[in-house]
């Protein structure tokens, strides 16, 4: 079990994590297999994860999570390695997520209101609230800005401590501190808008 | 005073662990209010379900989809390497995963490099070799091709002018280190001083005057140079009669610019004719070579030669000899019966003035023998 305000991730002792991620870009610049094959394990579900909370769909998230991969190759190709790997991968699958559940509305796939001529007919009333529940709750931290927005999902959805998220973002834990008040004081705008909405 | 940040991420990090949240806000009276909001946002945030696990063939069908592109994507990726992204702009094959024109020519050229560095390393080394060196005749071999790939009279004097000048340091190093001196050396020196004189006779007026007046400056200084390595050298006979011969070629050289100097038409006569006879071999025990002989008469034979010569004669003194023989015998005059080593310029006779070669002058026959003089007699 991880103490709360360590660092859990897999190849997270202190500082380790940015070198092991460096040792990982170093060889994945060389199209190494192996390495290739460690960033996606260590990174494809967590990726998945992350995206599903904006998206709430899996195959959806499964591409996200997929597709962010594929950028990095492609970045690779290009010699345009990112030179923090965490934080690229999140970010980009941050920006996915977001286009995506902008994309959303005009695609009919997700509306802030339940749909009820699409709906299931096996869907059961409780069903439906939560599916309702769950896209104000999108369309509140859609409101959040990226940095915030990573730091609730990563933070208080995923489990991950401040120094971790540090990690994951490529930034000091006492800026996550500050994000996470700053995130948490936006969401209770946000859903109070859509409360009284 | 505790400020927000750090009351709100004490109180989340408990509550965390298990604490009670009421409890844990109660920590901080004055916040209450603020961190009860904070909190309560935070559980609106469980309405968003966790991801399902994802199943184990899906995830390794994602894998392999992305090991897969990243295959497609190494073929076409470019060096990380700044300079070969910008080669890859200019080859485009680069990028391709083609077999790319680049890479052939570059191992091409990295190849040539290398041959060059090692061949252009040992010719440089052997720069400075000595007789007795293995790379001797890689030096030797640079000397001939530079002489042959020169077409100019001028440079052709200058350039074995420059060669005889090293023959003779060559031999005064080999003296100064008390190591044997080869005859071949002088052999050598002699070939390439009347290659000198050959080639200035082939120079217009001027600068044929020039050239000689060179050559002619330069045997004086070659002169005291073998006459200190003959104290030098070690007492043995061949060294010793290495050196002679080298010094009697250089005072040979050195009459016959003299002789140029003084009459122009008559030494480019006697040169022009000198390389129109026809090639002779040695017949003699001869030691020396005619501007003819120079381009015809190989090194060996002129080793055997003078191996012949010198075998049965070890105390042989060439001054005695060989100068004022080859001089008349270059002026197709009889030879003296008792020749002596201060013969000067103008007693020698150079080559030049003679027009007809009677042959008795070294008895080495035909069109060569007048300069080949140098005759040993017994």
């Amino acid at each position: 079990m991880c103490n709360a305000g360590d660092c859990c991730l897999p190849t997270c002792a202190p500082g380790a994590n940015v070198n092991q991620d460096e040792i990982l870009l170093n060889r994945a610049r060389a199209f190494d297999e192996h390495a290739l094959g460690e960033i996606y394990d260590a990174y494809f579900e967590r990726l998945y994860h992350y995206a599903y909370r904006f998206v709430g769909d899996v195959d959806s998230a499964q591409d996200i999570a997929a597709e962010t991969l594929r950028r990095l190759l492609e970045g690779l190709r290009d010699g345009r390695a990112p030179n923090h790997l965490g934080a690229w991968l999140y970010r980009v699958a941050h920006n996915l997520a977001m286009d995506q559940h902008r994309h959303r509305p005009a695609e009919g796939i997700v509306s802030l209101e339940p749909d009820l001529d699409q709906a299931d007919e096996a869907d059961t009333e409780a069903d439906s609230e939560q599916r309702l529940a769950q896209e104000k709750m999108r369309a509140a931290l859609a409101q959040l800005t990226p940095e915030q927005q990573n730091v609730v999902v990563l933070k208080f959805m995923e489990g991950y401590s401040n120094a971790e998220v540090g990690v994951l973002m490529n930034k000091p834990e006492g800026a996550i501190k500050s994000l996470q008040h700053r995130a948490l004081a936006a969401l209770k705008r946000a859903l109070t808008g859509l409360l009284v909405l | 005073m505790v400020n927000l940040i750090d009351a709100l991420d004490d109180v989340l990090a408990r509550v965390a662990t298990g604490e009670s949240r009421a409890a844990c806000i109660a920590r901080y009276p004055d916040l209450a209010v603020e961190l009860t909001e904070l909190v309560g946002a935070q559980d609106h945030l469980s309405a968003l379900a966790a991801a399902p696990v994802l199943p184990a063939d899906a995830l390794a069908a994602r894998r392999r989809q992305f090991l897969s592109t990243a295959r497609t994507y190494k073929r076409q990726a470019v060096s990380t390497h700044p300079f070969q992204r910008r080669m890859a702009w200019v080859w485009p094959a680069q990028r391709t995963g083609q077999p790319a024109l680049l890479p052939v020519l570059a191992r091409v050229a990295i190849a040539l490099v290398l041959v060059l560095s090692v061949v252009g390393g040992t010719v440089a080394a052997a720069r400075s070799s000595l007789p007795d060196s293995p790379l001797y005749s890689i030096k030797l071999t640079v000397e001939d091709a530079r002489l042959n790939l020169t077409s100019d009279p001028s440079q052709q004097a200058t350039l074995a002018m420059t060669f005889a000048s090293e023959r003779t340091h060559e031999m005064e190093r080999l003296a100064i280190a008390n190591r044997p001196i080869s005859t071949l050396v002088s052999l050598r020196l002699q070939n390439q001083l009347d290659s000198a004189l050959s080639a200035a006779a082939r120079a217009p007026e001027p600068e044929m005057l020039r050239l000689l007046d060179q050559v002619r400056s330069m045997a004086q200084i070659q002169e005291r140079a073998l006459t200190q390595a003959q104290l030098d050298a070690p007492r043995e006979a061949s060294s010793q009669d290495a050196l002679r011969l080298a010094e009697q070629a250089v005072t040979l050289a050195q009459q016959r610019a003299e002789a140029g100097l003084a009459d122009p038409d008559a030494f480019r006569h006697q040169y022009r004719r000198g390389q129109d006879a026809p090639v002779q071999p040695t017949p003699l025990p001869e030691a020396t070579t005619t501007p003819q002989s120079q381009t015809s008469t190989t090194v060996p034979q002129l080793t055997a030669t003078l191996e012949a010569t010198l075998a049965p004669q070890p105390s042989h003194t060439p001054q005695a000899s060989v100068t004022p023989q080859r001089s008349q015998a270059g002026t197709g005059q009889p030879p003296t019966s008792a020749p002596g080593p201060q013969t000067t310029p103008g007693q020698a006779g150079p080559g030049p003035q003679a027009t007809d070669r009677p042959g008795g002058g070294s008895g080495s026959g035909g069109g060569t023998g007048g300069n080949n003089g140098g005759g040993r007699r017994p």
